[in-house]
């Protein structure tokens, strides 16, 4: 027994170090290695997509070979700042160019302009925002702006508490007696998500408060304080909406998979999200009923600001500073172009993860499913703030994400939290 | 007074059972809902989480519908070369509108009314022959399971747990009870008090603060996203403690039998194997145990150190279904089941052998 079970730890000892080397990169001189970095995971669309495309790029393309990894969330950023430090960067990766997607490439050194590397016959340059101070693109974005702060409505349960869309702040008040006399939430919200309360809820009220689409980059840049009367009015809705029983208390322990299944299982009359939660909407019934919609008129809003959502650029896919040999170029270019052809844009649009495509003279489909309509609809209606995490990061974005957790459970105050992201603004 | 003492008595076990009920209840109810949720679909588990599982097990009147093939949905082969000799069909129930419950239909084996049926006609299970409906309730039943599987790629993943346990156990064992020998009995105190201090230091060091300069290391010596690097990472973090248990076993073992296995002839190394090894079972089934269950459940290191899917463990695998915008929640369950199912069978397995190690292990160090 003894000598079988010795036996077994030296076959699995020279086992391990037979497989020492993992895969192999090295092949013949006309095989070309691409190392990607994909952003999903194996049960959402994006990560289901993405193993197609790796699949079949490679059975199109056999001098090619995709060493991918797919990542998912904080797992992605978390790799994605071990592997930069390491020196180890691929060559194409899921990135973007704001503070929160483009900090650590750019930090790496490793964005480059990739206007070379996008086929301008097939993309549409004036689509693609310029990131750069000489009208760089870091990337090619998977769609066109990425609404964040949507108000998704369930309207058939509004209207059976004798409600219609509500045009103003007081309309969602005055639903708040029918809504828990029936035993359901008016806005719903993932609150235990710190990230939830900047992107998806007070980006789009610093815009209404303040008046200035661009108040947060002006803020990050000094021009305002983020203690200016319109922050602290800002927030302070964030206290009003508690008090007036809008948004409950208790939506601080609330995560974002049980903030949609609330609004899919009609326990909430409205859900805060970014555009893309759509189609995670479960309940057919509510999600084809659903309307997506902008905040209403808000106490203390400023005119010319009614109907305003915030938005940040979308992310996509770029070639790194690691390609730098001309056939790895050519093969990240080449499947650049693959993952953003049309026919991946259209496939995006139906699942609810772009709002429009860059592609060129894109033709959208009639058949587009409700929901994604009604997405584009919003989109070309609407007036674009900015997120407020697409510029500020680091311990000030956590003090105001933990800030807003703590004015809704009544910890803090709205005054408290400004002068707090104020002075680690500053620092 | 001999009444109320048993009365005391009484009210004290009573008391243990019901704690120790309550504790039996609190870790074996999460394992025995992630069994049978693991065979429900994800429109279920959204409806009512508690609920015993339905929809997959009953599935022989379920509806389907006809699609055409389209961009996201990933063919077999023999169907991507000859679609038209199929019927593709999705279910409407289970995960509908998804491409994920599809089912490619031989024409040939279906009665001629049903082969006949265009794209966005309905098809019921009932309606298939025999070995058809058979083989839809099959894949039903299983749908979690062969897609976590699939998808997951969990099956070299599997391997790869199975391979870093192993292995860095074994090199654990066997680099620990020799440093462990070596500072208990050889007659090197203030070395060996040195080789502890260094040891006990580095079971201070958490995983999380040296991550980022452990890759940079690894990077350097291209041992990044290969077995060996992260084999000799688990080695290297778990020696520590293998080193302070092994180390307190030996040196309660007595003096007098290594000096006889010397008079006897034994060299260093014989005396090790013949005599340390042997007497040290117990505490090296504690620490097998220990750092076996350790490494089957690492996640962190191997997240960081693996980048390419061939050197990736299970809790990855397990990890890549859930994200926050994950929609098949079954297939998450599913992958908890397969990462979980390998440790409970050796318990069961190996119960009294662990038991008697353990306590065994714990009572001598």
């Amino acid at each position: 027994m003894k000598k079988a079970l010795a036996f077994l730890f030296v076959c699995l000892a020279l086992t391990g170090m037979a497989f020492a080397n993992g895969a192999d990169e090295k092949g013949d001189s006309e095989r070309i290695t691409l190392n990607v970095m994909g952003y999903g995971d194996n049960s959402n669309q994006e990560g289901i997509s993405w193993r197609r495309m790796v699949t079949t790029f490679q059975e199109e393309n056999p001098n090619i070979t995709i060493v991918d990894e797919l990542l998912y969330d904080q797992a992605y950023h978390q790799k994605v700042t071990a592997r930069l430090a390491a020196g180890d960067a691929p060559h194409l990766a899921y990135m973007g160019a704001d503070a929160r997607w483009g900090a650590p490439w750019k930090e790496a050194g490793m964005q480059i302009d990739n206007r070379p590397y996008i086929d301008t016959n097939l993309f549409d340059m004036n689509l693609i925002p310029e990131m750069g101070p000489n009208g760089e693109r870091y990337y090619l974005p998977i769609g066109t702006s990425n609404i964040t702060t949507v108000l998704f409505m369930n309207e058939p349960l509004v209207q059976s508490l004798g409600f219609a869309a509500p045009e103003t702040y007081a309309d969602l008040v005055a639903m708040v007696p029918a809504a828990k006399a029936a035993g359901l939430q008016v806005v719903s919200i993932d609150g235990a998500d710190g990230w939830a309360w900047g992107s998806c809820l007070l980006s789009a009220l610093i815009a209404r408060t303040s008046g200035d689409t661009q108040w947060v980059s002006k803020a990050v840049a000094g021009e305002n304080a983020f203690d200016d009367e319109a922050m602290v009015k800002a927030l302070g809705l964030i206290e009003t909406m508690v008090a007036d029983g809008v948004i409950d208390s208790k939506n601080v322990l609330v995560d974002y998979g049980s903030n949609i299944s609330a609004f899919s299982n009609e326990q909430a009359l409205f859900f805060v999200q970014g555009q893309w939660a759509a189609g995670g909407v479960e309940n057919t019934d509510v999600r084809n009923s659903m309307k997506l919609m902008a905040w209403p008129t808000l106490p203390g809003q400023k005119s010319g600001m009614e109907g305003s959502v915030a938005a940040a650029w979308s992310v996509g896919y770029g070639l790194t500073k690691r390609a730098e040999d001309d056939g790895v170029q050519e093969a990240a270019a080449k499947f650049l172009a693959y993952v953003n052809r049309v026919e991946e844009s259209t496939q995006r649009l139906r699942d609810g993860a772009i709002v429009a495509p860059v592609n060129k003279g894109y033709v959208v489909p009639d058949d587009l499913p409700v929901e994604v309509a009604q997405k584009v609809a919003l989109a070309q209606s609407s007036l674009n703030t900015e997120v407020i995490d697409a510029f500020l990061t680091g311990p000030p974005n956590d003090a105001l994400n933990a800030g807003m957790q703590k004015i809704a459970a009544g910890e803090a105050t709205a005054a408290e939290v400004a002068a707090e992201v104020e002075a680690l603004a500053r620092q | 007074m001999k009444t109320q003492e048993n009365h005391n008595f009484r009210v004290g076990t009573i008391l243990s059972y019901i704690l120790f009920l309550g504790w039996t209840l609190l870790t074996i109810l999460p394992l025995f809902w992630m069994a049978y949720s693991s065979f429900k679909s994800n429109e279920e588990l959204t409806r009512d989480i508690y609920a015993f599982p339905k929809d997959l097990f009953e599935n022989v009147d379920d509806e389907y519908v006809v699609i055409a093939p389209s961009l996201n949905l990933m063919m077999p082969k023999e169907v991507r070369s000859a679609t038209s000799e199929y019927l593709i069909i999705e279910s409407t129930s289970i995960a509908p509108n998804r491409l994920l419950m599809v089912h490619y239909l031989p024409k040939k084996d279906l009665d001629p009314h049903v082969a006949q049926r265009k794209t966005g006609d309905k098809i019921y299970v009932n309606e298939l022959p025999r070995r058809l409906q058979r083989q839809v309730n099959r894949t039903t039943i299983w749908f979690n399971y062969t897609s976590a599987f699939r998808r997951g790629a969990l099956g070299g993943k599997f391997l790869n747990s199975i391979l870093y346990a192993s292995v860095s156990t074994f090199l654990m064992v066997f680099f620990s009870l020799m440093i462990g020998y070596a500072v208990s009995k050889f007659p090197f105190k203030k070395l060996s008090a040195v080789v502890m201090g260094l040891i006990g230091v580095g079971y201070l060091i958490s995983t999380n603060s040296v991550i980022i300069p452990l890759f940079l290391m690894l990077s350097n010596l291209s041992l990044t996203d290969t077995h060996v690097g992260i084999i000799l990472v688990y080695t290297a973090f778990g020696i520590p403690m293998s080193v302070l248990l092994a180390s307190q076993f030996i040196r309660g073992l007595p003096d007098s039998l290594i000096e006889s296995a010397e008079i006897d002839g034994a060299g260093m190394f014989r005396a090790f194997r013949s005599i340390i090894i042997p007497m040290t079972v117990p505490v090296i089934i504690t620490i097998s145990i220990i750092n076996a269950l350790g490494i089957w459940n690492e996640f962190l290191l191997v997240l960081v150190l693996a980048s390419k899917e061939i050197t990736k463990s299970l809790p990855v695998g397990v990890y890549s279904f859930s994200s926050l915008t994950s929609t098949q929640l079954g297939w998450q369950l599913a992958a908890l089941v397969i990462a979980t199912l390998p440790t409970m069978l050796v318990y069961f397995s190996f119960n009294r052998r662990i038991t008697r190690g353990v306590v065994a292990g714990a009572v001598k160090g």
